[in-house]
């Protein structure tokens, strides 16, 4: 039963964990029916403890925010690229070099202001991942939007002219949103993983900042 | 009261228990217990206590053997008299108007 105590969130336990501890010490020995509902309200009671008392929302908050800005300048980027200039050349290498190495550093800024909330690498990994799950999801539907309504202007684009022809595929738009299926897995796959890493990385920065100050 | 959502029941059993006199997590939950003849499960219990002490409606006094006692504050008091007031009015009107329905 008193594993259950390690549902808590640390900052939890450090106040009322050794209370909750000997109020469980007091409350045995308990009937099978009585440990069950007991097991059932502690778990509710962590649930709320992670919401209420743990830095978590707060954090995964921020990694909202920033992963918001980041779209929006991506999309920003995409619509520039692809339907204000277009271009017929695959020539748009450096612009994704640049929206990715962009992405990278926000990523690390959510890791690093997350670290601002609290210093448990789990939480950060989240706050990470779930900016990084958002800016490639919300990228991808940036894209879905943008390639079909201005379908007649990215369909000129080379690559996709030559990507349809391979493919066994006889529309554009078809050939287009399949290529998105798989890119809204992908992509969103890829990002929610670097954004824990990264996330760890600029939480890691910012503590190596604030026991070396400048 | 009505801030602390699911925990508003808990609370003003508490805050009641507590208006007797300082008691620990065990004592409370018994206390508790006798009043209302319900249980009250560790958990809700020190989820409504941290509430309450976020909000500065109770505080502790110091570890006992482990067991940290809680009291009740002036301002705890104060809100749980006029939580009590305002559902006395509410029972007596209620009872008044079961009466007359009757």
């Amino acid at each position: 039963m008193k594993r259950l105590i390690r549902l808590y969130p640390a900052r939890w336990r450090r106040r009322y964990g050794a209370e909750l501890d000997r109020l469980l010490d007091d409350m045995s020995p308990m009937p099978a029916r009585a440990r069950l509902s007991v097991a059932l309200d502690l778990v509710r009671g962590a649930w709320d403890a992670h919401l209420t008392h743990s830095p978590s929302r707060a954090m995964v908050g921020r990694a909202v925010l920033v992963a918001l800005v980041v779209w929006v300048g991506l999309t920003a980027e995409i619509v520039r690229s692809n339907v204000i200039f277009p271009s017929a050349q695959d020539n748009d290498g450096l612009s994704v070099l640049l929206s990715y190495l962009a992405v990278f550093a926000a990523l690390t800024l959510a890791g690093a202001l997350a670290a601002g909330l609290s210093r448990d690498r789990r939480t950060i990994a989240l706050a990470g991942a779930v900016a990084g799950a958002l800016i490639g999801a919300l990228t991808i539907i940036s894209f879905v939007v943008i390639d079909n309504v201005f379908l007649d202007i990215v369909g000129h684009q080379q690559v996709k002219i030559d990507g349809l022809a391979r493919s066994h595929t006889d529309s554009m738009r078809a050939y287009v949103n399949s290529g998105l299926a798989v890119g809204l897995v992908t992509l969103t796959g890829f990002l929610t993983a670097a954004g824990a890493g990264l996330a760890v990385l600029g939480g890691a920065a910012r503590g190596l900042r604030r026991r070396h100050p400048a | 009261m009505e801030s602390l959502g699911r925990f508003a029941e808990p609370s003003v059993l508490i805050l009641t228990s507590l208006a007797g006199g300082p008691k620990h997590g065990y004592a409370l939950m018994q206390d508790i217990e006798e009043l209302t003849g319900a249980k009250i499960g560790p958990g809700t219990l020190y989820a409504a206590l941290g509430r309450l002490e976020q909000r500065a409606l109770i505080e502790t006094l110091p570890p006992e053997n482990r067991r940290l006692p809680y009291r009740i504050t002036t301002a705890g008091a104060s809100a749980l008299r006029s939580y009590l007031e305002h559902a006395q009015r509410v029972t007596t009107t209620g009872l008044t108007r079961l009466a007359a329905f009757a």
